[in-house]
Parts: C-alpha cells; sequence; structure tokens
C-alpha cells in the first residue's frame, strides 16, 4: 500500500518535467552551447586572420592575467564589490520603506506610484546619455558620467536655495553628497519598489487584524507580521539587486570587459567568466543564507 | 470618571495631531522623492524645445525663452519614427507574450513538482540570470548563422551530406526563438519571479483543484494564474521595457539589416547625426528630440496600461 502510494507520487511529480521541458532544451542548446565556446575561448588566443580566427591554446593564461598582471582589473573588482554591500542594503532599505509608504492608503498615491516607476522606462542607455546633455554640459557623456551631471543638476538647485540662507559650506556638502547617492538609487529601485508592494499585498489582512484586536503597536506588528512575510520577498529583491547592479552597463567591470571585447576578445572572455563566476558564488551564498530564514505561509 | 473621560479625549487629540504630523510628513518626503526622478526628465523635455542657439546659454535657468517644436520637425526630415516604431512594438509584443506563457509554465512547475533534478534546474535558471549576456553574443551569432535545429540539422546531413542549416541573423527569429524555451531577455528573472509566488500560495487551493478532478495544467491555468495576476502583469510590463530599449542583443544580431528595432536604430543614427549636420550644439538639441521620442511610445503605453497595472498589485487574490 505505502509503496505504491509512493509510487504514484513520484509520477505524479514526472508531470514537473513538462513544465520545464523548454527550458531544459533552451539552456542546453542556446544558452549553454554558446556560453560553453565562450569558455573554450577564453582559454586560447585568438587573432584575427584574413580567413576567420587563429586560434592557438594557452590554458588559463588569460585568467592568470587578469588576476595578477592585470592590476586595473583586481582594483576595480575590489572596488566594486565594497561598494556593493553598501549600495545594495541602502537599496533595499530604501525601496522597502518607499513600498511601505505606497502600500498606505492616501489621496493620491497612484500619482507617487507612477511617478517613483518612471525610471524604469527611462533605462536606455541612449535616452540616459541625453540626460547629461539636457543640463547644458559641453560634450555628450556616457554611463557614470551623465549620473554625476544628472545628480549635479537635481541637487545643484536645493544647494543653491541653501546656501542663500547663508549654511555652513561643509554640512552642506555633505547634504548633497547624501543626496546624490539617494539620487542614483532612486534611479534603479523602480522594480524592486514593485515587488515589494506585491509582496506587502499578499500579506492576508487577517493577521493585522488580530494584532489590532491585541493591541500591538504599529511598529510591533511591522516587525511580528510585516517584515517575516515579507522576508520572501526581500529574498527576491536582494538577489535582484545584486545581479542588476552588477550586470548594469554602468558598472565599471561592465564598461572595462566592453571596451576589452574590441581589444582582445579571449582576454574579455576571460574576465567576463572569472567576473560572473564570482557573481554566482556569492548570489548563491546571500540565496543559502537568506533562504533558511525565509517564512513561507504555508 | 470626568478625568478618565478627559484624558481619553486628549490622548485622542493627541493621536490626531500626531497622525496629521505623520501624514503631513509623508507626502513631503514623497514629493521629494518624486522631485528627484521628475527633475531630470523635465529638464530633458525642456531642453528638447529649446532653440539650438539657446541650449548653451548660461541665463537659461528652467523655462527656454522661445519654446519651440523645431527640434522635433528638423529631426522627422531623417529620423524615421513609426518605421522603426512599428517594428519594435512587433518584437518587444510578440516576444513578452512568449516569455509570459512560457516563463509561468517554467515557474509552476519549478514551484510546484519535486521532480528530481529539481533544484538543480532552479540553480540553472539562477545561473542564466547571472552570466551576462555579452559572455555569448559571439558564439550565440556564430549559432544563429547556422542554425541546425537543435542538431536535427546535423542529424539530416548524415544522410544527405549536406547539414541543414538556416541563417536566422537579420530576422526576428533571434528574439523569439529563445523566449520560446525560456532563455530570452531575462526569462531567468522572469522564472524567478513566478516561481518564488507560485511557491508563496497556499497548497490548499490545488489540492481542491485536484478534488474537482483538474489536470495538472488546468490546476495551473484556472488555479495559479488568475489568484497571481499581478506578477503576470509585472512580468509583462518589465519584459516589454527590456525588450523595447536593447541594444545589446540587437546591436550584433541585427545591425546589418533595415529592418533594425527602435533603440538600435536610434544608437546608430545619433552616431550619424553628428556627421550630418556637422554642428554639434543642433546635433545635441535634436538627439534629446529624438530620445524622448523613444520612449514615448512607452511612456503612453505605461499611462494607458498603468491604472491595470497600479490596481493589480492592489487585487492580489489571496487574502487569508
Amino acid at each position: 500500500m505505502k509503496n505504491k502510494r509512493k509510487r504514484r507520487f513520484t509520477k505524479q511529480n514526472n508531470i514537473g518535467y513538462l513544465f520545464v521541458l523548454p527550458f531544459i532544451i533552451g539552456f542546453i542548446f542556446l544558452f549553454m552551447k554558446p556560453m560553453i565556446s565562450s569558455l573554450i575561448y577564453s582559454l586560447h588566443e585568438i587573432k584575427m586572420s584574413p580567413d576567420g580566427f587563429d586560434m592557438t591554446y594557452v590554458g588559463l593564461e588569460n585568467y592568470r592575467y587578469a588576476l595578477f598582471g592585470d592590476a586595473k582589473f583586481v582594483k576595480t573588482l575590489i572596488s566594486v564589490l565594497s561598494n556593493t554591500i553598501f549600495k545594495i542594503c541602502t537599496m533595499l532599505f530604501l525601496s522597502m520603506f518607499i513600498a511601505i509608504l505606497l502600500n498606505q492608503k492616501f489621496y493620491g498615491r497612484v500619482f507617487f506610484r507612477v511617478i517613483l516607476f518612471l525610471p524604469v522606462i527611462f533605462s536606455a542607455d541612449q535616452v540616459m546619455s541625453m540626460f547629461s546633455v539636457s543640463e547644458g554640459a559641453s560634450q555628450i557623456t556616457e554611463g557614470e558620467n551623465a549620473f554625476v551631471s544628472m545628480t549635479m543638476g537635481a541637487t545643484g538647485l536645493v544647494k543653491e536655495l541653501i546656501y542663500s540662507f547663508g549654511a555652513f559650506s561643509s554640512v552642506i556638502e555633505r547634504f548633497t553628497k547624501y543626496a546624490s547617492g539617494v539620487f542614483d538609487l532612486l534611479w534603479d529601485i523602480g522594480i524592486q519598489i514593485i515587488l515589494f508592494i506585491i509582496g506587502l499585498q499578499a500579506i492576508p489582512s487577517h493577521l493585522y487584524e488580530v494584532c489590532e484586536m491585541e493591541g500591538a503597536t504599529k511598529w510591533e506588528t511591522f516587525w511580528k507580521i510585516t517584515f517575516p512575510l515579507l522576508s520572501p520577498t526581500i529574498l527576491l529583491c536582494l538577489i535582484y539587486s545584486v545581479i542588476t547592479y552588477f550586470n548594469s552597463s554602468l558598472n565599471p567591470i561592465v564598461t572595462m570587459i566592453n571596451s576589452n571585447m574590441q581589444a582582445s576578445i579571449h582576454y574579455a572572455f576571460a574576465q567576463t567568466w572569472f567576473y560572473s563566476l564570482m557573481t554566482l558564488v556569492l548570489v548563491l551564498g546571500i540565496y543559502l543564507i537568506v533562504s533558511r530564514k525565509a517564512i513561507y505561509l504555508d | 470618571m470626568m478625568q478618565t473621560s478627559n484624558v481619553l479625549r486628549a490622548k485622542k487629540m493627541g493621536s490626531k495631531a500626531s497622525a496629521t504630523l505623520y501624514k503631513v510628513f509623508r507626502l513631503l518626503l514623497l514629493i521629494g522623492l518624486s522631485y528627484i526622478v521628475i527633475y531630470p526628465i523635465l529638464s530633458l523635455f525642456l531642453g528638447s524645445i529649446t532653440l539650438p542657439e539657446d541650449l548653451m546659454d548660461e541665463s537659461r535657468a528652467w523655462l527656454p525663452k522661445n519654446p519651440t517644436f523645431t527640434n522635433y520637425v528638423n529631426s522627422f526630415s531623417y529620423f524615421k519614427f513609426f518605421k522603426h516604431a512599428g517594428i519594435t512594438l512587433q518584437i518587444a509584443g510578440i516576444s513578452t507574450l512568449i516569455q509570459l506563457i512560457v516563463c509561468s509554465l517554467i515557474g509552476y512547475g519549478l514551484a510546484r513538482y519535486s521532480f528530481v533534478g529539481n533544484s538543480f534546474l532552479f540553480g540553472c535558471v539562477v545561473f542564466t540570470i547571472i552570466m551576462p549576456i555579452q559572455t555569448a553574443l559571439l558564439p550565440m551569432y556564430l549559432d544563429y548563422m547556422q542554425f541546425d535545429f537543435f542538431g536535427i540539422g546535423q542529424l539530416i546531413g548524415v544522410f544527405t551530406g549536406t547539414p541543414y542549416t538556416v541563417n536566422l541573423t537579420g530576422t526576428k527569429w533571434v528574439y523569439y526563438l529563445p523566449a520560446i524555451f525560456g532563455v530570452g531577455f531575462n526569462s531567468g528573472l522572469f522564472i524567478f519571479l513566478f516561481r518564488q509566488f507560485f511557491k508563496g500560495m497556499p497548497k490548499d487551493l490545488e489540492d481542491a483543484g485536484k478534488v474537482d478532478g483538474c489536470n495538472p495544467f488546468m490546476i495551473y491555468l484556472r488555479i495559479m494564474v488568475p489568484n497571481t495576476k499581478p506578477v503576470f502583469v509585472t512580468v509583462a510590463l518589465l519584459s516589454y521595457i527590456y525588450y523595447w530599449n536593447d541594444t545589446t542583443l540587437s546591436n550584433i544580431m541585427m545591425m546589418g539589416t533595415n529592418d533594425k528595432p527602435r533603440m538600435l536604430y536610434v544608437k546608430s543614427l545619433m552616431a550619424s547625426a553628428v556627421i550630418r549636420h556637422r554642428d554639434a550644439i543642433r546635433v545635441m538639441a535634436e538627439n534629446q528630440a529624438i530620445a524622448l521620442m523613444c520612449v514615448a511610445p512607452l511612456l503612453l503605453l505605461f499611462i494607458i496600461g498603468q491604472r491595470f497595472f497600479i490596481e493589480s498589485m492592489d487585487r492580489t487574490g489571496i487574502k487569508g
């Protein structure tokens, strides 16, 4: 009897293969095949010759060069990594905070939701690079520079205002620095805010009613109900933020790799592979640690 | 008795005052945040309706002295707005539809069936999110140039002598095909999203469906999909935006054709415009207009769909 039940159970689970079959095919043929080719390229030295590629096997030489020969790569890598921790934490906190605000019922919240989602629509590089132009910058700047001048513009007005009141300049400098930080972040967290709002909506309302009945304060309700039940969303946003930050075209490492793609393609492949494997380890680490703490309603 | 009621009233008034204070604070905060988001967009728009001559004028603080649409009119002479908008509309629309169906099915399979290798496959999904697409672009291009239908073409070659291959580069299949097999633009992320939300759904619902005699696909269609609408709407919107704004994939796959998707077309247009006018400031002014026209359809779509999108977030099915 027990055996029979068990077999039926596994048979039912095998239906799952049907659902994921497209992904298995796509993963092997459309994703892994080119990826493995690029891994193979990264182990070679490629020279362009009149009749196509000229490949010579060099083993791990490209990787060795990236880690020990190219001082710039390691330096950028370390600065990116140290930025990540600070940036991701603030991103998560800010997006959760804004989502909680936008989830409350008040007049005009649809308007604010629309506004705070706008950066996602304007996220194309071509449009982003234009922002700096509208600031009256003398040339078309790209990537990080566009951000800097955008920030200067947004905070410049506020700065002038405060200067006119005659406050201490060092205080203002610090203030504008933080304001610029918020600016950059706001343009990156549109999706996280949406994810958090969806997550907040999924929390059953009867739990809040119980809390109110028991006389819990808002603060207690947040830590006892909202935060624990939001933990799967926090995990999702955490991983999403890490990945988008690591792969964003504004990331100095990605810019570096992209510029290497033209010069020496095998070296660029080696860099991407090293960088991506590092990201993979980081994300899996986060997933394993946080998912153990995540609470699912079941 | 009197005293306690007074205390109560005072407490009530105090809480009312603090609630008002909180409301004002919240409003101010949100206005401040919105200002940060709106500022560059607004200044881009204002820049685009400024005369090129006035663009470098230091005295121009905010509003243009003489607002005109000259930049738009001028750029229209070489900027084929409708042709490339149509192409992108088609690519983004069809790819999004495919992604919605495929990614949700895969996500459902991963969330609800504990078959052998489930967690390994999930690891593969995460892997597809993490690996930047640039890594595989060149080999991918070579693959699509001689696409052999997952080795079937090679197999035919064994019998007929020449392997049967098709050149897919420059066609829209470079977008649709990966989407069908769940490895399209950001597919991994969407699978992850769907899996996460399907996992959060109560199992009782499915059991009810099973008792009523639904087959697994029916459970997905009739129970899971209606209850996770916000995720579907979010994924649709994101997928559409990603396809609309993509230049990385298009850059290598579609460069040779005339039917370039919008963003790629604009990218090459912006590069060539400098040569066309030889007047950097005028090019700059017109590029602003072009950049705005690029996102305008997307913005329009968002404003139309906004109601459904924002509301759907409030209508998550399961509430206890």
